[in-house]
């Protein structure tokens, strides 16, 4: 530039110090204001108008997925079990100690081993202002029975499917099991009395059921908003409305926590649980009937892991409680047998051995493989908290026993398919054991493993058949005993489900289950 | 001229045609069969076959194409996979779902570009004015580093000052205009280093030809030099970056979406791709190329306006 213009001026070089000054601003500006913010609040500054919209007695809840449905009969993954329990009733539900509680059935008694009869609650309304009667058990079972494509859980109601419902009288209807079924009651809890306007063809787009809050408005992976329902049977709500908002990250989900726009958030990231501490946030946790697992493909009979001994040494292999301690101080606990021990009935059969590399390599030796062993593990995240790590930290920790372990990383889809085949030999999982008894894992093997042992199926069977619990219970864990000593898992721990929930909140109920019921909810203003 | 946009909008059909074909295709190649991902862990074998023959996908793919295109034809995009709402009869149908998450997407792609127009463009004039000095530097240095900086970062940090630390605007969420804020900021950022250091390359580079001298010598004040002259000839290459800009962020912005849980396209794409919804791909692909070509034959419109040369028909 030779000549010089009006608007320009001599040169100014930017130095590397001016650069470092731009990364650091932010975070300097976040903590000076922090200070200033905090001081702000402390003086009871505002701020909160700008950001909540509802009337403070609506309490929202923040949750990663979506529902894709609220329609009683195809309620599936957690966030619509979590609506359910607010939309309808079932005949029971659990407690926090998973013991069946009577809800539309005053009471409940097994009659015979294929027979149980439920004397009914009277005098309550659906929200559209139906009755419910015994008639409607014997419309809800039937529409679960006629369901196209079918009933998504037939097979964890296993020897209950297809129950058979007959009307006593006005107070009391009999079920009847084509099997001996002691879990009649636990299956019942996902089932919820539907009105004869499920029939009608958008019944899904407002769901009516006789839970203690009503439909409202449904934006479709966004937002289900209800209200309270004002005659509801067991007391009116003490909240005046229900918000689930889907909030994809769960660091924004602790963001919104913190700044007061959910009231309760589901899924904590948990590397942040520290931050959750009293007086402006609480922490609800529960001991779930759920288990993390590592599983063993038992499908392919010419694999590695078909050998018991290769399965023990695997096992050896694993440093369970180290990783519990380093990576899941809060979420987890080891487990005791082959059920979570928060299941009714779980066998202690003394949890997973401490590791022991030598005697893991003399028993891949005694099996042939002292040369080392490639297996195939398949992996999708979600499955459960901190997966990734314990996937890869599972990985190097059985190299040194020689087994060479490949991760086959798959989007959700793509696992979800090949989990089914015999095409892989590790995978992880996450279960909620939802029928609240150690049963569910002693049938989950088969589904999710496709382990097959005739003994078992008999133990179950004669369990089953018991009249008396005592003799249920022995049977269930010979049954529990067996199964661990054949080492169906490679490793799992029991799993802590923790939610997060605003200081002044109080009586939302985290069940073992992994629901979460609103009904005794209530915001201290 | 009307040749010209007829001749675009022929091509845009031919597009949309494409694109319809090549998705259908495309998504029934990823593993993964869309069943056996909607249907529960304890469905058996059987039942997963079932859902799949209602679904229609075991048929052969030209097949399915075929029976596809006729009901498109009579406006039926078919129903949504994952949103089953009422058990025994139709789900939520796909191009209305696809629909109602449209509106929130344009809007936080104006919002964002909007912005970006109003602080890239004055930042980079005047970047290109005083050239070489304190501001120039500071203000290339600055682009610099926000380019550098994850998307996902920032947005996180403007979260937790913002959002929690000031309770002065939403975490997430959408409704009020307030929720728009934070993820239109986290979506222009990126954009306004790319678009200010353009913006003043173009007007530095326009600023050099004669003509400014021409226009300087003939005594007009240096404002209309610097508007009238300098920045309307920069305005083509900025125009066509916004046009792709703007393209590109109708496709639905899908980090700040998952970040800000802002229920748009890109959010609406992928929890359609992990749950193999093909109904919903197939509606949201096609639209967003349609979006994307109708963009880009508006801004070949709009250089027939900036550049009085295209109008008269030379190039």
């Amino acid at each position: 530039m030779t000549t010089r213009h009006l608007w320009t001026s001599r040169p100014a070089p930017v130095t590397r110090r001016d650069l470092l000054k731009y990364t650091l601003a932010v975070p300097a500006a976040r903590g000076v204001l922090a200070g200033a913010g905090g001081a702000a609040l402390l003086a009871g500054a505002p701020g909160q108008a700008a950001v909540n919209a509802q009337g403070t007695n609506v309490l929202t809840f923040g949750i990663v997925g979506a529902a894709g449905t609220l329609d009683a009969r195809r309620v599936r993954a957690i966030p619509e079990q979590i609506l359910f329990f607010a939309l309808y009733d079932g005949l029971v539900d659990f407690d926090q100690d998973v013991a069946i509680r009577p809800r539309l059935a005053e009471s409940f008694e097994r009659v015979d081993p294929t027979t149980w009869r439920f004397t009914l609650r009277q005098g309550v309304k659906f929200h559209n202002g139906e009755d419910f009667t015994a008639e409607t058990v014997a419309f809800t079972l039937d529409q679960i029975k006629s369901l196209d494509p079918p009933f998504y859980y037939v097979a964890t109601w296993g020897p209950a499917w297809p129950p058979t419902v007959e009307i006593e009288s006005p107070e009391s209807v009999v079920i009847t099991t084509p099997n001996p079924s002691p879990l009649l009651p636990n299956v019942l809890t996902r089932i919820g009395m539907l009105p004869m306007a499920a029939t009608e063809p958008d019944f899904g787009e407002a769901p009516i059921g006789t839970g203690p809050f009503k439909f409202s408005e449904w934006a479709k992976g966004d937002r289900v908003v209800l209200e309270a329902n004002p005659d509801y049977w067991d007391g009116r709500p003490p909240i005046d409305g229900l918000i689930q908002r889907t909030i994809p990250e769960p660091a924004a989900q602790l963001a919104a926590l913190q700044s007061g726009e959910i009231q309760v958030a589901y899924d904590l990231p948990a590397e942040q649980l520290a931050v959750v501490t009293p007086p402006a946030l609480n922490k609800l946790s529960a001991k779930s009937t759920g288990l993390a697992q590592v599983l063993f493909n038992f499908r392919a009979a010419d694999s590695p892991i078909a050998d018991v001994r290769v399965r023990q040494a695997l096992r050896l292999g694993v440093d369970g409680a180290g990783m519990i301690a380093a990576l899941l101080p809060e979420v987890a606990t080891p487990s005791i047998g082959p059920a979570a021990a928060a299941c009714f009935g779980a066998l202690d059969a003394g949890g997973y051995p401490a590791r022991d590399i030598e005697a893991a390599r003399a028993l891949l030796a005694e099996a042939g493989f002292a040369n080392g062993v490639d297996l195939t593990m398949i992996f999708t995240e979600g499955e459960f908290s901190q997966d990734t790590t314990i996937a890869e930290a599972i990985v190097s920790q059985l190299a040194e026993i020689g087994a060479n372990v490949s991760i086959v990383q798959l989007d959700s889809g793509q696992y979800a398919e090949r989990r089914r085949t015999a095409d892989w030999d590790i995978a992880t999982n996450g279960t909620t054991g939802w029928t609240g008894d150690a049963q569910y894992y002693v049938n989950d093997v088969k589904i999710t493993e496709g382990y097959e042992s005739e003994e078992l199926d008999q133990l179950i069977l004669e369990s089953d058949s018991a009249v008396d619990v005592e003799q249920r219970v022995a049977l269930l864990q010979e049954a529990q005993q067996r199964l661990w000593d054949d080492v169906p898992y490679l490793w799992t721990f029991d799993v802590t489900l923790v939610a997060g929930v605003a200081g002044n909140v109080s009586g939302v109920e985290l069940m073992p289950t992994a629901w979460l019921l609103f009904r005794q909810a209530s915001i201290d203003a | 001229m009307v040749v010209l946009a007829i001749r675009r909008l022929l091509l845009g059909f031919l597009t949309l045609i494409l694109t319809l074909l090549l998705v259908f295709v495309m998504v029934r190649l990823i593993p993964g069969n869309p069943a056996a991902v909607l249907l529960s862990d304890d469905a058996t074998s059987e039942q997963i076959d079932y859902v799949t023959s209602l679904w229609g996908l075991n048929e052969p793919v030209p097949v399915q194409f075929g029976v596809y295109i006729t009901n498109l034809l009579h406006g039926d995009a078919g129903d949504s996979y994952q949103y089953q709402t009422t058990a025994g009869s139709a789900g939520q149908d796909a191009m209305s779902l696809v629909l109602s998450r449209l509106p929130l997407t344009v809007e936080l792609a104006l919002a964002s570009i909007f912005l970006s127009i109003v602080v890239a463009l004055p930042l980079g004039l005047l970047s290109a004015i005083w050239r070489d000095t304190w501001f120039d530097h500071t203000t290339m240095g600055a682009t610099l580093m926000l380019g550098s900086l994850p998307n996902f970062w920032i947005g996180m940090q403007l979260i937790l000052l913002f959002g929690v630390t000031l309770r002065l605007l939403p975490t997430g969420g959408s409704g009020t205009p307030q929720h728009l804020i934070l993820p239109a900021i986290t979506l222009a950022l990126p954009f306004i280093a790319v678009l200010t250091r353009l913006t003043r390359t173009e007007v530095a580079r326009v600023m050099q030809a004669e003509f400014i001298t021409t226009a300087r010598a003939k005594g007009l004040s240096a404002q209309t030099v610097v508007i009238r002259h300098a920045l309307r000839n920069a305005m083509i290459p900025i125009a066509t970056i916004l046009g792709l800009r703007l393209g590109g962020l109708l496709n639905g912005a899908v980090v700040v979406e998952v970040l800000f849980g802002w229920p748009g396209l890109g959010r609406l794409l992928i929890d359609a791709i992990n749950a193999r919804d093909y109904p919903i791909i197939q509606v949201v692909v096609p639209l967003a190329a349609v979006l994307y070509v109708a963009i880009n034959i508006a801004v070949d419109l709009l250089y027939g306006v900036l550049d009085p040369r295209v109008r008269m028909g030379r190039r």
